[in-house]
């Protein structure tokens, strides 16, 4: 059996954003540039909070950039 | 590799040179002297070292890190009873129901176990890092 995965369109969403880099990203989020990575990768899920975060620094809601499939 | 698993790297390698060296020091000089060997947790006071310039860069520590440390402390703890267990019984194979125990067994005993932990703590955030990212 497979576990649901949460999908995410942040490498998306960045390129939309000017080309805006992972650096940029955990800067605007307080995290370290690994973690966005791990993100991205859909290696680690974040916390609410920190996909809250997320949306907030690309400007559109939570569900834009996180899916629960 | 982040200073959070170079970290983990060097205290693993401390953890495993002061187990070696006790466990080689033992059948030479005895095992007060051989207590020695332990001398190489200090290295371990060198940590803050990898974090230096990590502080000047911004963030230190963030979620991921702390759950991976957690989940290492859990394997840890895990590894550090089974292995005083493991010890525990074989002590009592071999020397019996009775007997004495000599003083220098007791902080051996300390010593070595917080190097298990040590070790187990370090291999597992290695792992995890591994596992979960870059």
């Amino acid at each position: 059996m497979t576990e649901p995965a949460i999908r995410n369109h942040i490498r998306r969403l960045r390129f939309e954003r000017g080309e805006m880099t992972q650096q940029q990203l955990a800067e605007a989020v307080g995290v370290t540039r690994q973690t966005i990575l791990a993100v991205e990768a859909g290696k680690y899920a974040p916390s609410l909070l920190l996909a809250f975060k997320i949306a907030w620094a690309f400007g559109t809601p939570i569900e834009q950039v996180f899916q629960y499939e | 590799m982040v200073a959070h698993q170079r970290h983990a790297l060097f205290n693993a390698a401390a953890a495993a040179a002061a187990l070696c060296l006790f466990a080689a020091l033992v059948p030479a000089v005895g095992l007060e002297w051989a207590l020695a060997g332990f001398g190489a947790l200090g290295l371990t006071a060198c940590g803050r070292a990898f974090y230096c310039h990590t502080v000047a860069a911004g963030v230190l520590t963030d979620e991921r890190d702390r759950l991976i440390n957690l989940r290492a402390i859990q394997v840890a703890v895990a590894v550090f009873w089974v292995t005083a267990a493991q010890a525990a019984a074989a002590a009592y194979l071999w020397q019996g129901g009775t007997g004495t125990v000599p003083v220098a067994a007791l902080p051996a005993a300390a010593f070595a176990g917080w190097s298990v932990f040590l070790l187990a703590h370090s291999v597992a955030a290695l792992a995890l890092y591994r596992r979960s990212g870059p």
